[in-house]
């Protein structure tokens, strides 16, 4: 915008100095065009309306989100969270906007910036708005690394079977020491009723469902690793055919359910801990002119 | 446990936020998308083509080559569109190579100007050069930002073209220039976001008048442009055509082709009908002035510009002087230094002029006071003892000079104050004496000239000729509706002592005269005062009507002075209805009446085509609409018109009662049968179609027949046919 301002000023400098009125005059429309062109776009950006049309109702973080957005007049929308390519849009024709969700989390809204150079197309103004969404998307974490390798390592094809005695699993019993046996297993209250060395007698029971603890942390990277690892670990319960109960925190509330399959435990955990998605700004902003 | 992000898949999103800098120069130099819009196209053409007509237009460019331009401008264009999505790669090699050598001609144009002093105006080389470049570039221009860049290059065209342009005709470039480059911008936004549908027209109007309304707000802000003159001082002819002769103003002409001719007494012929800048200049002639503009001014300040001066009076006409023979001839060329003939007045900072010929005009160098220099492309110019110019070669339309005078004016105030009286040595001057002369002793207009100064007791020449101006200006008024001249009747006599009605001629003429009785030197002057100014070209554009008369006074201290008695002359209280009706008559009479004629009488003959086809379309086609309205004539003539809600069979049984036994319900009945019954629909115009019976064909006909005669009339000029189609 400075440069036309200076290309005007110095072909108003020539049209005065070689004392041509039609070269003035010239010059005053070009200025006339360069002012329309340059500032009638931020009136345009105003009144241009966009909105989502269609979103899916699942998604998952770092995987590309389709939504389908429509404005009222032709213009420019860039996806800035989640961030995405940018697109043009012409008036009243859907479009597809991707975005790439970085985070697991409830989204309602998006935050993106329209831009329109209309009528003369000389200068994008652009102006933030935050676009409602027709529907709740949940975004679930990403698959991370499997927990519990060892319940894992215990279950045959089907996951099914005979209760076996296990160093690790529920508590049976106990019985003497034998040699071989871990000093940690050595269950004092008993030995010391006894008056033998006895030691913890344990067992797994397949048919008894799984339930799987999501503690996420405050921090958002470390409760997104956290969440993609609890996923990942119910992911492969579920692929095992373990009933997997999946306790998290929802809104404050501590809910533990039994889930069915791989995308109800991921929107457990996008609605679970803190939603990273919750502040998207205000519905819009001021235009200003983008170079 | 180690933790880390799980892994995920590249996305776009990255391929946009980074990407390396070999990356970017590879992105930046790909070549853009084509450009589909074909009225993209079209209109960055038109603009283009005004830019070049443009500078035609103005004489920066030869028409032969604004034409072959144009037509190459629009070959190129289609070429680009037919090959945009697959730009021929070693062309751009061509075309690059061919804007390098463009450019270099273009320099060394200028060099070479510069080198020999020709270079006055940098606006032809320059429309040179933009137009072979936009020539060379429409023969790439698949994309946007190559369409931009010929609406940019075609706004230069048309700037430097409006740089040389004095005319207002211009207005009509800039006009088309504007509304292409809007639809232009437009579009290249459409193409931006890649709609293809049309420009909204109300987008384009409201764009287009908020542009005008703001270059109308930068126009009244901005300052008015002044040319620095110091810069280059115009002088150019469109045709060397010697003059054959002394130079002396020669109304007849002296060879066939010299466009140098004064008006013609009676008429509007040569210079808008003035009869001046001739041989004589008859004060009994009435010519009648017009409208154009013969020349155009620019001048830093405006001012009186004197063609020429007459000092012999004979009572009818005013006459070059004899001793004007001794004129002085200037030769060696331009810029010509005019003989000082200035008394050290008080000379202000000099007044350049350049004149812009429109018109065929006398070989006469028009300047204001005391012209010093003048640049003129001739070989010698030849100067008057009265001061006036006068060129060796035709003045024809299109001439273009520029004199520097020195406007030493004298304030009357220090006139005023002249008490000097006229030496022996001036009284023996031949202008001075020829400035004194009258062909007889005028009695009455030198008591009156007498006793107006005793009134006023003036004593100086300047009170005396301001006491004269004055009596002038209460008693005389300013008409060009003035009786012809009785033959022999003396001019001033018959305006100081007859209806006092004149206009410069005649006042002026009068000043002079009555000077010359009180023994003060007087001579006629004219020329031409400054006409409108019109603001986009800086000049003034001077009509044939702003041609005028004046006196110039001598004072022994001072020289010639300039006066004009017409400036205090109230104009004379005519009859209103008649000054409306002669404006208005002469304003009709200007109207172009043959294509006025030929669009009035093309309007007519298609209204009249337009009103036929619509009666003819509202007629009935079939043979039951066409005997419906049969029907319903005959019962309006019988004074039962139909009802708009009525049917046919109840308009019919109205029509029954009212005039029985004619059958006309039964015919009523067959025609709406007609009407509605599949087979409906004619064979042909006026035939009963299939399906009516000849005997129900016969009912019908003869009931309206029945009717007919009963009321009186004959069936119409048209009667359908009675034939049965089979």
């Amino acid at each position: 915008m400075s440069g036309a301002i200076i290309l005007l000023a110095v072909w108003a400098a020539v049209a005065h100095a070689s004392g041509s009125g039609w070269v003035q005059a010239l010059a005053a429309l070009a200025g006339g065009i360069m002012l329309v062109g340059l500032l009638s776009p931020r009136w345009a950006v105003r009144r241009v309306t966009v909105e989502v049309v269609g979103s899916p109702s699942d998604a998952t973080s770092g995987q590309p989100l389709e939504v389908s957005i429509k404005a009222t007049r032709s213009c420019r929308c860039s996806p800035i969270r989640p961030k995405g390519p940018p697109v043009l849009l012409r008036a009243g024709q859907p479009t597809k906007l991707t975005l790439q969700p970085e985070q697991r989390g409830v989204l309602g809204a998006i935050n993106v910036r329209v831009a329109s150079a209309a009528p003369l197309g000389l200068l994008w103004w652009s102006t933030r708005r935050r676009l409602e969404l027709p529907r709740l998307v949940m975004i679930a974490p990403a698959r991370g690394e499997a927990q519990g390798s060892f319940l894992l390592s215990e279950m045959g094809e089907t996951g099914r079977g005979q209760s076996k005695l296990a160093d690790k699993g529920e508590l049976r019993g106990a019985r003497p020491y034998h040699v071989g046996d871990s000093p940690r297993q050595v269950h004092w209250p008993s030995t010391a009723h006894t008056g033998s060395l006895m030691v913890r007698e344990s067992e797994i029971h397949p048919d008894r469902p799984v339930r799987v603890v999501a503690v996420l942390p405050e921090d958002a990277d470390l409760a997104e690793l956290e969440a993609s690892q609890v996923r990942s670990t119910v992911a492969a319960l579920l692929e095992h055919r373990r009933q997997v109960v999946l306790e998290t925190t929802e809104a404050g509330d501590q809910i533990a359910a039994v889930v069915a399959d791989e995308r109800s435990a991921g929107r457990r955990l996008a609605k679970a801990g803190r939603n990273p998605w919750a502040d998207l700004g205000p519905p819009a902003r001021a235009p200003r002119w983008t170079p | 446990m180690g933790r880390s992000w799980p892994a995920r898949p590249r996305t776009s999103v990255d391929s946009v936020t980074s990407v390396s800098l070999v990356e970017r120069v590879r992105r930046a130099n790909a070549p853009p998308p084509p450009d589909d819009s074909v009225l993209f196209r079209v209109v960055t053409m038109i603009s283009v083509g005004t830019g070049i007509i443009a500078c035609e237009s103005v004489g920066e460019l030869s028409a032969p080559i604004a034409i072959w331009a144009f037509m190459a401008v629009a070959i190129g264009m289609v070429f680009s569109y037919a090959t945009r999505t697959r730009p021929w790669q070693w062309l751009k090699l061509v075309l690059a190579i061919s804007v390098i050598a463009v450019f270099a001609e273009f320099v060394a144009e200028i060099l070479r100007a510069a080198h020999t002093g020709e270079l006055a105006s940098i606006e032809v080389p320059l429309a040179g050069l933009f137009t072979w470049v936009q020539v060379i570039h429409a023969f790439d221009v698949p994309a946007r930002r190559d369409l931009l860049f010929s609406l940019a290059a075609a706004a230069a065209l048309v700037t430097i073209a409006g740089a040389q342009a004095v005319s207002s005709s211009f207005l009509v470039f800039v006009a088309i220039w504007l509304l292409s480059t809007l639809v232009g911008l437009a579009c290249s936004w459409r193409s931006m976001t890649g709609d293809t549908r049309p420009v909204p027209v109300g987008v384009l109007a409201a764009s287009l008048a908020a542009v005008v309304a703001v270059a109308l707000a930068l126009l009244v802000v901005l300052p008015q442009p002044h040319a620095n003159q110091s810069i280059t001082l115009p002088a150019s002819l469109t045709s060397y055509l010697p003059l054959a002769g002394s130079g002396l103003v020669n109304g007849t002409g002296t060879h066939p082709t010299e466009p140098a001719q004064p008006g013609k007494p009676g008429g509007q012929i040569g210079v808008g009908g003035y009869v001046g800048f001739n041989g004589p200049l008859d004060i009994a002639d009435r010519g009648s002035l017009g409208n154009e503009v013969i020349m155009r001014v620019r001048a830093d300040r405006p001012g009186y510009f004197l063609g020429m001066t007459y000092d012999t009076w004979n009572g009818q006409s005013w006459l070059q002087s004899k001793h004007d023979l001794g004129a002085t001839t200037l030769a060696g060329g331009s810029p010509f230094q005019i003989p000082d003939q200035s008394f050290g007045g008080q000379q202000v900072t000099s007044n350049i002029q350049t004149f812009y010929i429109e018109q065929p005009l006398p070989n006469l160098l028009f300047a204001t006071t005391e012209p010093a220099e003048v640049y003129f492309p001739a070989h010698s110019l030849i100067v008057g003892n009265d001061g006036s110019i006068r060129s060796t070669v035709a003045m024809t339309p299109g001439t273009v000079y520029t004199v520097i005078s020195g406007d030493d004016e004298v304030s009357p105030a220090v006139l005023a104050t002249d008490r000097t009286s006229l030496t022996s040595q001036q009284k023996a001057l031949p202008s001075i004496q020829a400035a004194l002369e009258l062909p007889y002793g005028y009695p009455r207009a030198a008591a009156l000239a007498r006793k107006i100064v005793s009134t006023g007791h003036a004593t100086t020449t300047e009170a005396k000729v301001s006491a004269l101006e004055a009596w002038i200006g209460a008693n005389t008024e300013y008409s060009t509706s003035i009786p012809p001249l009785a033959p022999g009747e003396d001019a001033v006599n018959a305006f100081l002592f007859g209806n006092r009605k004149g206009y410069c001629e005649q006042i002026s003429t009068a000043l002079a005269v009555m000077l010359r009785t009180l023994g003060i030197p007087a001579r006629e002057a004219i020329g031409y005062v400054p006409g409108p100014f019109d603001p986009l070209s800086d000049l003034y554009d001077i009509q044939a009507k702003d041609a005028h008369a004046w006196v110039q006074v001598y004072f022994p201290s001072y020289g010639w002075q300039n006066f004009d008695p017409t400036a205090l002359v109230p104009l004379a209280a005519e009859n209103p209805g008649s000054v409306i009706l002669h404006d208005v008559w002469s304003r009709v009479a200007d109207l172009p009446w043959l294509p006025i004629g030929a669009l009035g009488g093309a309007g007519v003959a298609g209204y009249g085509y337009l009103s036929w086809e619509r009666r003819r379309r509202r007629r009935p086609t079939t043979w039951a609409g066409q005997m419906a309205l049969r029907l319903e004539r005959l019962g309006s003539r019988a004074g039962i018109g139909r009802l708009p809600a009525e049917t046919l069979a109840e308009y019919a049984a109205r029509l029954d009662q009212a005039l029985p036994a004619l059958g006309l319900g039964h015919a009523a009945a067959i025609l709406e049968a007609s009407a509605y019954s599949p087979g409906g629909a004619p064979r042909e115009r006026g035939v009963a179609p299939a399906g009516v019976a000849a005997d129900e064909i016969a009912a019908v006909t003869g009931a309206l027949d029945r009717l007919g005669h009963r009321l009186g009339h004959r069936l119409g000029r048209w009667r359908p046919s009675a034939r049965a189609a089979t």
